[in-house]
């Protein structure tokens, strides 16, 4: 084959170029310390790399998200253990007071110490975790128990359970909710303070202005005159609903009142809650009777519903200050009840816990195993690149002074 | 009976011919760097001889140069041609799909990835602390970031498809150039080879034209014989065409044009993209070339056809404009409204209408009403007028049920992709919650992080695999891109160098002839001044 000069200059300059971009490629690899820069590089490490990296990122929020689960747990559980210790002072107390030669005084000396061990029991009831009620179940911005009555603030079933996820489709029930503790395992409830009326006849029913349009409540012993609207009412729930605005214009705080229906009956709750509470309706307001309230009916609001923990405590304070032995010792049976139940609570929340230290441990040595993985599919081994890099330096030096010696001389450098 | 001066003649002619033998060499030596330049031989023979009638036969006359030559295999030409039309498609294609592969930023801290990573991790936080501001503010900011990603992946595809449109028009304007100045050698050619000559140089710059053109578009050449002339030779005309239809006809030339397109090839396309045509309206079919490339990659949609037209078969710029919209179109659906089209079949059944953000309640921190544990609310929707985030009534515009629903995300894309109104002016309106007025309630949100695994999302599996099979599917387009790029520039380089091994000047070659010449130069003077000698003796010195 004939070989020209520019076919000399033509291949040098091509090899060296591809040299170059060999050398370029390394260099960048000893740079970034990956395999790769683009996709295109290796696209399969490229998936690989991603698929990895999004599972490292995942495996470290589990991690984040199971610390926060233990801690809240953590303080669960300390909070629990102090319940218990408070049950086991008060369950000595009643043994000490039930005791036949205990006298009342000395009773009503130890129902002092009970009262501060109910109150500390509604504070632990009350307790938080970062701001928050651990108790509370969803209403985590509320406390669970109010401080004077002791009686639930709120409704909190069972149901409501605040999962922590700590791996794909896998999580865990973090809260132990109020019921549980202080209902001895069924849902606190929270008794609304209301009267519901008879069933309502509204068929041709006509309010008529000062005939039939005025219906008195009594709450917590404050009159509420509502004048119902003068109108020919289609449907209980028309009467319900202008009732309610009524209501809702009158200022004073006794008339929190909400009136709902019940079927065809209607339903007055009152807002206020716990002992002497209370709400009627006067039969003998005009409306009254068209409205088929004829009778004067009261519930009393002590009975606002308390969690049979501090119902316990409560019965357990009557009967020191009343100084009945004999009840005192029928206590020992409800509190030791209570304990049995705080020990099935704690049961469940070590193991819990355990299976968080589990999953806690499993999530670290995944961390370490797809960290490694991650490395060995997109890190770069030094030591090989460099010297494949030395490698390639080497060729191009050789090429270029292979270069010099082809392309300097011609024919010409000799002719003189 | 001898002639007199006729030992002269012949070493005149010696002369001449040596001279001219280095005027090539000259001419060879001064263009050994020029593009497309063949070398040139001189072709020299000996005269016609004087037949002696003595019996002694013919003498020679010296020697005569007959013409000037060019060395070419024209089959290279032809060779070359047609891979160059690869290497162009290839090298333009390489070029732009590393452009898109870059703009996706994967793998790297700050792609898809990451983001989508970081998105969920804000939510995650969200359920361990659902009520606080500033956790309630970082998913908005995170769901912000998300949202931008996408938005600015979609500018720059757009950027990209307008900055492609250009080069197409540039292109264009190219092939149009070139086909004008082959013309005019054409002309030249055709005239200075009228006499029966061989315009060497003129045909060298043809052929550089002609390589250049090959590069754009794909492009046949011929020299077709036409007729036969009075001296016997064949009368050749020059015909270039593309795609069976010819841009160069002998001395005529028909322009290609770009004609802004009425109709979007693509639902994703930008406005006024050019559809490359004949200057006379006829539709031009390009089948290689940088045009191919440029083409290729601005309107492959995989094939989808607008309905009078079909887009090429090649995943382009609106195919990735057209996964993104796919993408946030369904995990918008996904997020907001929880449905998730698990059959793929396109409609939304009302078993595949899952819980989602909208079925969830915020929450309502000072208790005072105004805000009432609001449901219904879209986390995501879509930019509107000044690329402001319309809110939840604005984006579902009166739609209630599942499949009216679902066509109302028809409407987004990755462009216009944002959080709500909603969402951007109130974070409390982020539902965790499946009760009103319940903060610690992160029943919604669980299942809202759960989706993030649904492998049923997409046909690809769940978001991450989308993503992922979209990046691998522009790392593997690319690497073939630049594989058959590279090879057709081996392939190239090859044939290159077989022109360059029949055409190129080799100096040491030349410096040879020159020598030779100059000796054969030499000889010949040397020859007059004996011959001189030879008459001084016999003029001056015999006869005294």
């Amino acid at each position: 084959m004939r070989i020209t000069n520019n076919m000399l200059v033509n291949n040098m300059i091509n090899y060296i170029g591809t040299n170059l971009s060999r050398m370029d490629g390394l260099q960048n690899q000893i740079a970034t310390g990956k395999k790769i820069r683009v996709p295109s590089d290796d696209p399969i490490v490229a998936a690989r790399a991603l698929k990895l990296r999004t599972d490292v990122s995942e495996i470290e929020q589990y991690k984040r998200n199971v610390q926060d689960a233990m801690s809240w747990m953590d303080i669960t559980e300390s909070t629990l253990n102090n319940l218990t210790e408070i049950l086991q002072r008060t369950r000595e107390l009643a043994v000490q007071g039930a005791n036949g030669t205990t006298t009342p005084s000395d009773t009503e000396k130890i129902s002092q110490e009970v009262m501060q061990l109910r109150k500390q029991a509604v504070h632990l009831g009350n307790a938080t975790y970062a701001g928050r009620y651990i108790f509370s179940g969803y209403k985590t911005d509320m406390p669970l128990i109010d401080e004077e009555t002791g009686g639930f603030e709120f409704d909190v079933s069972l149901g409501e359970t605040i999962h922590y996820v700590i791996g794909i489709g896998d999580d865990i029930n973090i809260n132990v909710t109020g019921g549980d503790v202080f209902n001895r395992g069924s849902n606190a409830t929270r008794e609304s303070n209301g009267i519901t009326t008879g069933d309502l006849d509204i068929a041709g029913l006509t309010i008529t202005a000062g005939v039939n349009d005025q219906l008195n409540l009594e709450v917590d012993g404050e009159t509420i005159s509502i004048t119902i609207p003068p109108m020919t009412y289609p449907s209980n729930e028309a009467l319900a609903t202008a009732m309610q605005t009524e209501i809702n214009n009158i200022t004073t705080t006794a008339a929190d009142i909400t009136v709902t229906l019940d079927g065809s009956k209607l339903r007055f709750e009152s807002g206020s809650q716990g002992d002497g509470s209370s709400i009627s309706i006067d039969g003998s307001s005009t409306a009254a009777a068209d409205l088929g309230l004829a009778t004067t009916t009261q519930v009393d609001g002590s009975s606002a519903t308390k969690g049979n923990l501090i119902k316990n405590f409560d019965d357990m304070i009557e009967a020191l200050k009343a100084g009945d032995n004999a009840a005192i010792s029928n206590m020992l049976g409800s509190i030791d009840e209570e304990m049995e139940n705080l020990m099935r609570i704690r049961a469940d929340v070590g193991a819990r816990m355990n299976r968080l230290e589990l999953t806690s441990d499993r999530l670290m040595s995944d961390g370490i195993n797809f960290t490694k993985l991650m490395s060995e599919n997109e890190d770069v081994d030094i030591a090989e690149t460099i010297i494949n890099l030395k490698n390639e330096e080497n060729v191009y030096k050789a090429s270029l002074a292979g270069g010099a010696r082809i392309i300097m001389p011609t024919l010409l450098d000799f002719l003189r | 009976m001898r002639e007199g001066f006729f030992g002269f003649n012949v070493a005149l002619r010696g002369l001449y011919t040596a001279q001219r033998s280095l005027d090539v060499v000259n001419h060879n030596i001064s263009n050994v760097n020029t593009p497309g330049y063949s070398r040139q031989q001189a072709v020299q023979q000996a005269d016609r001889p004087i037949a002696l009638y003595d019996g002694t036969g013919m003498l020679g006359t010296g020697s005569i140069t007959t013409e000037i030559n060019r060395v070419r295999d024209e089959y290279l030409d032809y060779k070359y041609w047609s891979e160059s039309v690869a290497q162009g498609e290839w090298d333009a294609k390489s070029t732009l799909l590393s452009d898109l592969e870059v703009t996706f930023n994967e793998p790297s801290d700050s792609g898809f990835n990451k983001i989508l990573d970081e998105f969920y991790s804000s939510l995650h936080e969200l359920g361990k602390d659902p009520d606080s501001e500033a956790v309630r503010a970082l998913v908005r900011e995170k769901g912000v970031t998300a949202a931008k990603y996408f938005n600015s992946l979609a500018t720059h595809f757009e950027k990209l498809q307008s900055d492609i449109n250009y080069s197409v028009d540039i292109k264009v304007s190219e092939v149009n150039s070139l086909a004008g100045q082959i013309v005019q050698l054409n002309k030249q050619i055709y005239t200075s080879e009228l006499d029966g000559n061989t315009a060497n140089d003129l045909r060298d710059q043809r052929g550089v034209l002609i390589d250049k053109l090959s590069r754009i578009v794909n492009i046949e050449v011929n020299e077709v014989v036409v007729s036969k002339r009075y001296d016997g030779r064949e009368d050749k005309h020059m015909v270039i065409t593309i795609s069976g239809k010819p841009i160069v006809d002998h001395f005529d030339v028909s322009k290609l044009k770009v004609v802004k397109r009425e109709d979007k090839l693509n639902e994703e396309d930008i406005e006024n993209l050019f559809e490359v045509k004949w200057e006379d309206g006829n539709k031009l079919n390009i089948r290689g070339g940088e045009l191919k490339g440029l083409i290729d990659v601005r309107d492959g949609n995989e094939g989808i056809s607008n309905g009078t037209q079909a887009s090429p078969y090649y995943k382009g710029i609106p195919y990735y404009q057209r996964k993104l919209n796919e993408f946030v179109r369904k995990f918008a659906m996904s997020f907001n409204e929880g449905m998730i089209d698990s059959n793929q079949n396109g409609i939304i059944e009302a078993s595949e209408d899952g819980t989602g953000h909208a079925d969830g309640y915020g929450i309502d921190p000072d208790g005072e009403g105004g805000l009432q544990s609001p449901t219904g609310i879209r986390f995501f929707t879509m930019l509107g007028q000044d690329r402001k985030p319309i809110d939840t009534s604005a984006f579902l515009d009166g739609a209630t049920e599942p499949d009216t629903i679902a066509d109302r995300y028809k409407n987004m894309t990755a462009k216009n992709f944002s959080i709500s109104k909603d969402v951007a002016d109130n974070f409390n309106t982020i539902a965790a919650s499946d009760k009103p007025g319940e903060v610690g309630n992160i029943n919604n949100l669980s299942i809202l992080i759960k989706e993030r695994h649904n492998p049923h999302m997409f046909v690809e599996g769940a978001p991450e695999d989308f993503m992922k099979a979209l990046v691998t599917t522009i790392g593997i387009d690319k690497q073939q891109a630049s594989r058959i790029c590279d090879s057709q520039a081996t392939i190239l380089l090859q044939i290159e160098n077989r022109r360059f091994s029949t055409s190129g000047v080799s100096l040491d070659e030349e410096m040879a002839n020159m020598v030779r010449f100059q000796h054969a130069y030499n000889a010949a003077a040397k020859m007059i001044t004996t011959m001189a000698e030879i008459y001084d003796i016999l003029v001056n010195r015999i006869g005294v």
